[in-house]
């Protein structure tokens, strides 16, 4: 069934590792942000990508764009491999794929009026007519919930909400295909939170938009997202569609994310799984599976050997042993 | 009848601005028990870390313009003291735990270091006996291998570990009261729970009172017994924990629980939205400060202030709330 829908997302073993600068032992440290990470996004379908910080989910999403380029793996987007693509051709399909960002305001140009910044955008992917320009501006303005005024507004003079809808008008006004939302909503209040969530939802729906939205609110994941993974340390470790991942997760790691999330039902979660011990550093990541160390059900050869992609139920996947032999 | 360890009366606090004068807290009147976790919510802006600021005294002098009220700590006026009596206050008497631990720790001092000072200046200990109370409250606050840590710099922890040494230090000089202003949400899901964890432990064993500050309405409906709810510098709701979530009264209470994505449950309709934005001090709206956001709002909302009333712990300001809060009891 699922074969049927368009592939729009296809990202295959993706690795990124960065070198970090200053060492004094001879060996050089790698930090595998990413490990070997691979998904396939059918067209308007909604993403999620949750794990906590340093887990590489950002790294993925801005690798995916070609924003860093991977250390290795390939990244199809819409049927067209662009692991490779040079700069130039790259510029012109990033039409096709825009980001939306956490914090609008630092990814504004605090010098530009807001009309001005979309008006770039366009004449950079050469819509030489101006009154064509202005015409598609106060289209998407219209259509994000801005007023033809706000043209002529600077970036400070927007409220954190009115930034992000700037933000989002940014990313589609070239009515891309696929957009990364990169924590879109953590930096605002939440009255004005479910007004971006219901924007981009409606704009998915209209513009036929494909997401892969990250970020570390569960509540609000569950809510957007029609598939979801989950990350740690550089890898997948498991991916469900959304209802199903969190009725019955599988990955140890998945459960005690899960269970830390407040819900708001009067009084103390009392089956809460707690962590032991922290986040091992991604500059030492631990052999076998990244998540051993802190497993309630670690066994020893955990500790050796990485687990594989093991489909437990028909599109839910997780990385364990406990859903499959030791290979 | 449980007994008040902190009370506000009638606080206001304005502040110079380009603007003008703006009165970011406008005659907030509260209490905390003893031993009780007081939630205080809202959103940017509301005012609620201001009353925090205030209470302790923490505000920039030279923006201040004006506070007045009283702030009654066990029945004295700690508002009149002057800024080197508040000195034994801080610490002592009252604590306060920030949000962002990385900046409220000194990068360049060790950790165990920084609790020592503490106690050097609140308490008569001396190096000896404060390194050992210092090792002691890295091991109460749960930091695995204190006896290490106690000499590594801020930046060698990770995110949680520092929010447990800042615990660490507010609760170093036994305080009665701790004011915990947004702790957990610089913090991933898993280390929040801990810290939450810790806080309500700390609270039941050591019986200390706590004002926890959040946005967060899920982490105040786990660990709160009371809740204050709080819009453009005012109050607009306070009640048992148990009684906002069966029963909010307030529009404004209401819109803000009905707009959070909820994790039980297979709903997938559209997110409730409260209308329009939070307004800007200077445009402080004539009439209840939340009429033009709300749904129920008439033209008498328009015009005239409601008052922060009710019977029993249950209280709004709210003139369409009021027919039900007495039908409630």
């Amino acid at each position: 069934m699922t074969d049927e829908r368009k592939l729009i997302v296809d990202a295959v073993k993706i690795k990124k590792y960065f070198q970090t600068e200053v060492s004094i032992s001879l060996e050089k440290p790698v930090v595998k942000a990413v490990d070997g990470v691979s998904l396939k996004i059918y067209e308007n379908e909604v993403y999620g990508l949750v794990g906590e910080s340093g887990c590489g989910k950002s790294t993925f999403g801005r690798t995916l764009l070609r924003l860093t380029n991977p250390t290795s793996g390939t990244i199809s987007i819409n049927g067209t491999d662009i692991t490779g693509m040079k700069e130039k051709e790259l510029r012109m399909k990033r039409k096709d794929m825009q980001m939306i960002f956490q914090d609008p305001y630092t990814s504004l140009n605090p010098r530009k009026k807001m009309g001005e910044i979309l008006d770039e955008v366009l004449t950079i992917h050469g819509i030489k007519n101006a009154g064509e320009r202005m015409n598609l501006t106060l289209e998407i303005m219209e259509k994000v919930g801005l007023r033809p005024e706000h043209y002529y507004r600077y970036p400070h003079e927007f409220s954190g909400g009115q930034r992000q809808r700037v933000g989002i008008a940014r990313a589609l006004i070239l009515n891309p295909r696929f957009v990364v939302c990169d924590e879109p909503v953590s930096a605002l209040d939440v009255s004005i939170q479910s007004q971006i969530i219901n924007l981009l939802l409606d704009m998915k729906d209209e513009k036929k938009l494909t997401y892969l939205f990250i970020a570390h609110d569960l509540s609000v994941v569950k809510y957007i997202s029609t598939k979801i993974g989950v990350m740690y340390l550089g890898h997948l470790v498991e991916e469900a569609p959304a209802d199903e991942l969190f009725a019955h997760p599988l990955h140890p790691y998945t459960q005690a994310l899960l269970s830390a999330v407040p819900s708001t039902t009067v009084g103390r979660k009392k089956n809460r799984v707690a962590l032991q011990g922290e986040l091992p550093s991604p500059l030492h990541p631990p052999a076998g599976c990244p998540f051993h160390t802190r497993c309630p059900y670690a066994k020893s050869y955990c500790s050796e050997i990485k687990p594989k992609k093991i489909e437990v139920e028909t599109g839910h996947m997780a990385r364990c042993f406990l859903y499959g032999d030791t290979n | 009848m449980s007994e008040k360890i902190l009370e506000v009366r009638n606080l206001t606090t304005s502040f110079r601005t380009e603007r003008g004068v703006m009165k970011a807290v406008d005659g907030v009147s509260f209490h905390t028990n003893k031993g009780e976790i007081l939630g205080i919510v809202g959103e940017s802006g509301c005012g609620k870390s201001v009353t925090s600021q205030s209470i302790m005294r923490l505000y920039d002098e030279k923006y201040l313009a004006r506070i007045t009220g009283e702030v009654l700590v066990e029945g004295n006026d700690i508002l009149k003291l002057s800024m080197k009596d508040m000195q034994g206050i801080r610490g002592n008497t009252i604590s306060m735990v920030f949000q962002d631990a990385l900046s409220s720790l000194n990068p360049v001092m060790k950790i165990g270091d920084q609790i020592i000072e503490t106690l050097r200046i609140h308490t008569s200990l001396n190096k000896k006996q404060a390194k050992e109370r210092a090792l002691e409250m890295l091991r109460l606050v749960g930091i695995p291998g204190y006896e290490e840590r106690i000499d590594q710099y801020p930046h060698e922890l990770s995110g949680g570990m520092r929010q447990r040494v800042m615990i660490a230090i507010a609760l170093s000089c036994n305080p009665k009261i701790l004011i915990a202003d947004e702790p957990t949400t610089a913090l991933d899901v898993t280390i929040q729970a801990q810290i939450m964890d810790l806080i309500v432990e700390l609270n039941q064993k050591i019986g200390m009172s706590v004002m926890l500050i959040t946005h967060d309405l899920a982490v105040v409906a786990e660990t709160c017994s009371r809740v204050i709810v709080m819009y453009l510098g005012q109050i607009v709701e306070e009640a048992d924990v148990e009684d906002i979530f069966s029963n909010p009264l307030h529009p404004y209470t209401r819109g803000m629980m009905d707009s959070i994505p909820q994790l039980e449950g297979e709903k997938r309709e559209r997110l409730h939205v409260i209308k329009g934005i939070v307004p800007l001090l200077s445009q402080i709206p004539t009439g209840c400060r939340f009429a033009p956001r709300c749904p129920y709002a008439d033209e008498s909302c328009r015009q005239n202030m409601p008052e922060l009333r009710g019977e029993g712990t249950h209280k709004v300001r709210c003139f369409k709330a009021e027919g039900n809060l007495t039908e409630a009891g």
